[in-house]
């Protein structure tokens, strides 16, 4: 919000006080200042000057070669206006002045005739919607200026736009309906500063008169609003308004629109109370406030038409909507250059129905902004007042009727009950008798009476609604005005008996990251939950159906992610022209839509993606290992971990794998593989591309207690038995390692003689062996805790590993 | 027989013949060439359609059409035979490009291929530990809540009634259902007072989002860390001497701090923390906008409607709460110029960050 030094001066002497001063006061009292800047600086650099002759120009229809007096000077203008007239004041952009949007004057060349600067239209200084002369329109041509412009002097000062803009920041004051106003900040100010207003709300006033016509009687039905003021209106006249109304309108980014409007725009900014001027022949019978029906319609003033809901309220003449309470007036009614009498409305309602109405219509105003904070019901009646001062500017005859109000609702005052050791026990340390504490609760409104110990302090009006209402908003009071500064810290004790909560998976998470970017290589990446329709149907392994967001970020982004595997992709896709040798990994969540819970489940994944200059088969033997590694180095030891062939889907048919734990085969802890190559052509990727995924609550047992143990070490020798077997050529090694046997570290053996290691060797495949065949070499290790094995155990162990392997269909390679 | 039916005949004998070749071929070449020898410029149809200058307008319109739905009955039979044949392509790859990934891998790093480059951890993760750190050894413990959240959680516990204004202040992702993407992570102040039991210190690490249009300063999503202390007669004093020291970790040096008043509903008194400018030191300077000092945090005693909410009596006790922008203090940390970075991984971005 925007507030004008000048305005607040309307209501507080602010004479001697630092500009900078005063807005640090406020950021560290009240609000946040965004900053302040000088009201229209360039029009300082714009004379008002007078064009004392205009003479065709000899080569071009359009133009005009004008004299011009600049107040010093007499200069040569060609300008293309076609309202230039000789004997009327303009204003002049120089050369060598910079134009608001940034253009720099130079000395131009038209059709042979020099021009030393340009006459200027309100758009083009800045100034759109400001106007001088009744009936003339402004937008059009050269912003004629009234013939009383003293020519040579500046604009700024001619127009009385000597002013600074103090910018707030809107949300710093959501919870201070009273802030929105000048008048309110002038009040706030009065209290920071211990100056006195010039002017309170009972000071508003105008001489009532009897109006003609009758006042249209006005009823709340259904607690719809608070309170509802009205008055009628005579003799009004819509013109233009005053110039300083005008000024200080666009000071704050409003437009002028005529008088009436005007008046009615300037108390709202001026007071924070929002208002609707009507046109008084255009309401037919008596006045209700109601909640619309479903499927009503208005036609709101700027010409759209609106569906109501039973959730919003209008304001009703007899039976049709006139306008949106609160938010915005309907067309019907709206006032025009002929309005000469007017029915003006002041009202309070309430906060939620306003913002029901804002979100329900997407609609938002002036109005409504403040309307949602929750009024102060006592400026409805001041605000009449003081929409009739400032339209008697422009209208000298205007009349008003007496005042009529309603109230389905009380101005409540709250009031607060607490202690002083509360407030000093919340704000901490605080060097401050009680009487000193109660008179800055004073100086803010409220009423106190209080003791040695206890206080109650009734709110003002303006600070009850929705404001302050509990200790805690005191604390806030008098912390505020006391100043944090007088405010020493403190340490804050931790008992010893309290321990800390474990989050183990944040610990894995970090275990996960350390290995992928130490050990293995990987950079971190971090990609968005959101899914295109492309990236949803791309991987459906964990949702077949997505969550989908109501408003998108964007209409090609709909759902929320529910596979690692796309972002990855897209990772690759996005880095693969620059690199060949990729390795990314990320760790986040997907997220799972469960029937019959409130929320999506959420699975938080470890996955990884890599492309490199490798065979298929180099870099799937790296990646079992790495993962492999992995699990070990989370809880889960090698000999525990079983090596499955994968599932395909999203992999490459042939080319994908699982690691399960021992005992639990059906639950693959990681996956990993060849992306499939239909999403290599899906994603625009090249060649091979690699990828893995792990999710991190189904390790998480493992990682809290890790089953790797210590065994203690086996002094006497193994034994090694190399073997090649003939096989199938797609047999998969698992077969023969079934037959072998799952090693062990002896840990359970006792005496018995157990079997330490199945390891592969090598695989031939060619033209010493039948075609669809393979030799497969592995090598196994016997050993026993108790003592050497003797060689015909081996013989015994070797010729019963051999007669299992043929009787399966694996012979010895002869 | 007329031109006309010649025509027509023709046309069905060529659907006919085209049909069959479809269905019998059995690579892609082999659908590249029926496309290119019967549809393309040179074709089969062109060839038959040259026929057509000596037939009646009114028949011309008629084999026009027929013509064309030929084309597209064999273009789509074109594509349907591609499809099948990718798809038996893909399923003979089961035995063609066969790799065996059952057997046991050797220990790392014996078979491993370390690549080309070292790795690299996002600065946002980096950031994140650090402070992790600190917290930790400052009595805090570290939680996590879900990323899409109620609005029970979200805003409701947190004191944003229904006609809040300041639900205006949050630009809110809805999914359907009724839950949205939680905006700021103080949803997990309330589900760790339920779940913790008090006294206790906590922060929240976590994702975040906001309705907000991608530029170089603004991000829909990004990360926050929540603070949150439940302690007995908690007071400003805690709160400040908590944040002085908090930062004098974070920047390594004493800081100075200021609190002025800031609004938000879940705490009450609310404010907002700037710390004395360390690149000037409190004289002015661009970076501060010449104030001196830097808005860092926002932060508050927690309001005792969320102390309710949290299932605790705030008569026994209160807590202080602040919010911290983790993405926010890695680009300050980095000196990172485009926010977009964070989230769109090029190697050239990542790997400057250890």
């Amino acid at each position: 919000m925007k507030l004008s030094y000048n305005w607040l001066n309307d209501y507080i002497d602010l004479e001697g006080f630092d500009l900078l001063d005063l807005s640090n006061l406020l950021t560290m009292k009240t609000c946040e200042v965004e900053g302040t800047e000088p009201l229209f600086p360039w029009l300082s650099q714009f004379p008002v000057v007078l064009v004392e002759e205009t003479q065709q120009h000899p080569n071009a229809d359009k133009l005009k070669i004008c004299k011009v007096n600049t107040g010093k000077e007499t200069i040569q203008i060609v300008t293309g206006a076609a309202n230039v007239q000789a004997g009327k004041k303009y204003p002049l952009a120089p050369v060598g002045s910079v134009l608001p949007n940034g253009m720099e004057l130079k000395v131009g060349n038209l059709r042979g005739y020099d021009s030393f600067g340009m006459l200027c239209s309100a758009t083009e200084l800045g100034l759109d919607g400001i106007a001088f002369v009744e009936g003339e329109d402004s937008s059009a041509g050269l912003l004629t200026l009234p013939d009383s412009f003293q020519v040579g002097m500046d604009m700024r000062t001619t127009i009385g736009a000597i002013d600074t803009i103090i910018d707030i920041d809107n949300k710093s004051i959501t919870h201070r309906a009273d802030l929105w106003s000048h008048f309110g900040f002038a009040r706030e100010l009065s209290t920071l500063l211990g100056k006195p207003l010039k002017r309170n709300l009972q000071d508003f006033t105008f001489p009532v008169s009897k109006v003609s016509g009758e006042h249209p009687k006005a009823i709340i039905q259904n607690g719809s609003a608070r309170r509802y003021s009205s008055a009628l209106f005579s003799q009004a006249t819509n013109t233009i308004s005053p110039l300083f109304v005008q000024v200080r309108l666009m000071a704050v980014g409003m437009r002028p629109l005529g008088s009436i409007v005007d008046a009615s725009n300037y108390t709202m900014l001026d007071m924070g109370q929002p208002n609707h001027a009507y046109d008084r022949k255009f309401i037919q019978g008596p006045i209700s406030v109601d909640f619309a029906a479903d499927g009503e319609t208005i036609t709101t003033l700027d010409a759209k038409e609106r569906n109501l809901t039973k959730e919003i309220v209008v304001i009703r003449d007899g039976n049709k909507a006139v306008a949106i309470a609160g938010v915005m007036g309907g067309a019907g009614t709206e006032v025009n250059s002929s309005t000469t009498e007017l029915f003006f409305e002041s009202a309070t309602f309430y906060r939620k129905d306003i913002r029901k109405a804002v979100a329900q219509l997407k609609l938002r105003s002036e109005s409504s902004m403040r309307f949602e904070k929750g009024q102060d019901m006592l400026l409805t009646e001041p605000a009449i007042y003081r929409f009739a001062e400032i339209l008697s500017l422009s209208s000298p005859q205007l009349q008003m009727s007496s005042i009529e109000t309603v109230n389905s609702d009380e101005p409540a005052r709250n009031k607060i009950e607490t202690t002083f050791s509360y407030l000093r026990s919340r704000l901490g340390h605080l060097d401050m008798d009680n009487h000193r504490l109660a008179e800055i609760f004073v100086s803010l409104g409220m009423d106190v009476d209080y003791n040695q110990e206890n206080l109650a302090v009734t709110v003002p009006t303006w600070r009850s609604v929705h404001d302050l209402s509990i200790p805690e908003d005191l604390v806030e009071e008098l912390g505020r005005i006391i100043g944090y500064r007088e405010i020493a810290p403190m340490p804050l004790m931790v008992p010893c008996e309290v321990p800390k909560a474990k989050n183990s998976l944040r610990d894995l998470e970090n275990k996960l990251r350390d290995l992928m970017a130490e050990s293995f290589h990987f950079s971190e990446v971090y990609n968005y939950d959101f899914h295109s329709e492309k990236d949803f149907n791309a991987d459906t392994r964990f949702a077949e159906k997505a969550l989908a967001l109501l408003n998108p970020i964007s209409a090609d982004l709909p759902y929320m992610r529910v596979s690692p595997l796309p972002g990855m992709l897209h990772n690759i896709e996005a880095n693969h022209r620059e690199h060949s040798d990729l390795r990314f990994f990320e760790i986040e969540r997907i997220f799972i839509p469960q029937e019959g819970k409130e929320l999506p489940k959420e699975k938080i994944f470890l996955a990884g993606v890599l492309t490199a200059k490798k065979t298929a088969r180099e870099m799937l033997a790296s990646l079992s290992s790495l993962l492999s590694h992995l699990l070990e180095r989370t809880g889960l030891p090698r000999e525990r971990q079983i090596f499955l062939s994968g599932e395909g889907g999203v992999f490459h048919p042939g080319r994908n794998g699982m690691i399960a734990a021992q005992g639990s085969t059906d639950n693959a802890l990681v996956r990993y593989g060849q992306v499939h190559p239909r999403l290599g052509d899906l994603y625009d990727l090249p060649g091979e591309v690699f990828y893995f995924e792990v999710f991190l609550q189904d390790i998480l047992p493992f990682f809290e207690n890790p089953l790797n143990r210590y065994i203690p070490v086996n002094r006497y020798p193994g034994s090694d038995f190399e073997i090649t077997v003939m096989a199938p050529r797609l047999t998969a090694f698992e077969q023969l390692h079934v037959l072998a046997g799952q090693p062990t570290r002896g840990e359970a053996a006792g005496s018995e003689t157990y079997l330490e290691t199945v390891e592969y060797l090598d695989t031939y495949e060619g033209e010493q062996i039948p075609a669809g065949q393979k030799a497969v070499s592995l090598r196994v290790a016997w050993r026993n805790r108790t003592r050497t094995l003797q060689s015909e155990e081996i013989a015994n162990l070797q010729n019963s590993l051999v007669a299992r392997f043929a009787e399966a269909g694996f012979p010895l390679r002869s | 027989m007329s031109t006309a039916q010649n025509l027509k005949s023709e046309l069905q004998i060529l659907q006919g013949t085209l049909g069959s070749q479809v269905q019998k071929s059995s690579t892609l070449e082999q659908l590249d060439d029926i496309r290119h020898n019967a549809l393309g410029k040179k074709g089969q149809l062109t060839q038959i359609l040259k026929g057509l200058g000596n037939v009646s307008p009114d028949e011309r319109k008629e084999i026009g059409a027929l013509a064309n739905s030929l084309k597209d009955e064999i273009l789509a039979l074109i594509d349907k035979r591609e499809k099948e044949l990718g798809e038996q392509y893909y399923a003979s790859l089961t035995e063609t490009e066969w790799i065996d990934t059952t057997i046991p891998p050797a220990p790392f790093p014996r078979s491993f291929y370390a690549g080309e480059r070292a790795g690299h951890l996002h600065p946002v993760t980096l950031v994140q530990r650090r402070l992790e750190q600190i917290f930790t050894s400052m009595g805090f413990s570290v939680l996590d809540g879900p990323e899409v959240e109620s609005d029970f959680y979200n805003f409701e516990a947190l004191n944003f009634t229904e006609d809040h204004p300041a639900r205006e202040m949050q630009d809110t992702f809805y999914t359907e259902n009724g839950n949205l993407l939680r905006t700021h992570t103080s949803p997990v102040q309330v589900r760790a007072m339920q779940k913790l039991e008090a006294p206790f210190r906590v922060v929240v690490p976590g994702r975040v989002f906001r309705y907000e249009e991608l530029d170089a300063s603004h991000e829909h999503t990004f990360n926050q860390m929540e603070g949150m202390v439940i302690d007995r007669n908690v007071s400003v004093s805690h709160l400040l001497h908590l944040m002085q020291t908090l930062l004098a970790e974070i920047f390594e040096r004493h800081v100075e701090v200021r609190l002025r008043p800031g609004y938000f509903p879940f705490v009450e008194p609310g404010f907002e923390l700037d710390m004395q400018c360390l690149i000037c030191g409190g004289d002015g300077c661009p970076v501060c906008k010449k104030t001196g000092w830097v808005e860092v945090l926002p932060c508050g005693l927690v309001h005792p409607n969320v102390i309710r909410a949290g299932g605790l009596d705030p008569a026994e006790f209160q807590g202080a709460a602040f919010g911290l922008g983790l993405t926010r203090l890695a680009m300050l940390k980095y000196g990172i110029e485009d926010i977009r970075h964070l989230q769109n991984a090029k190697v050239e971005f990542i790997e400057q960050f250890n």
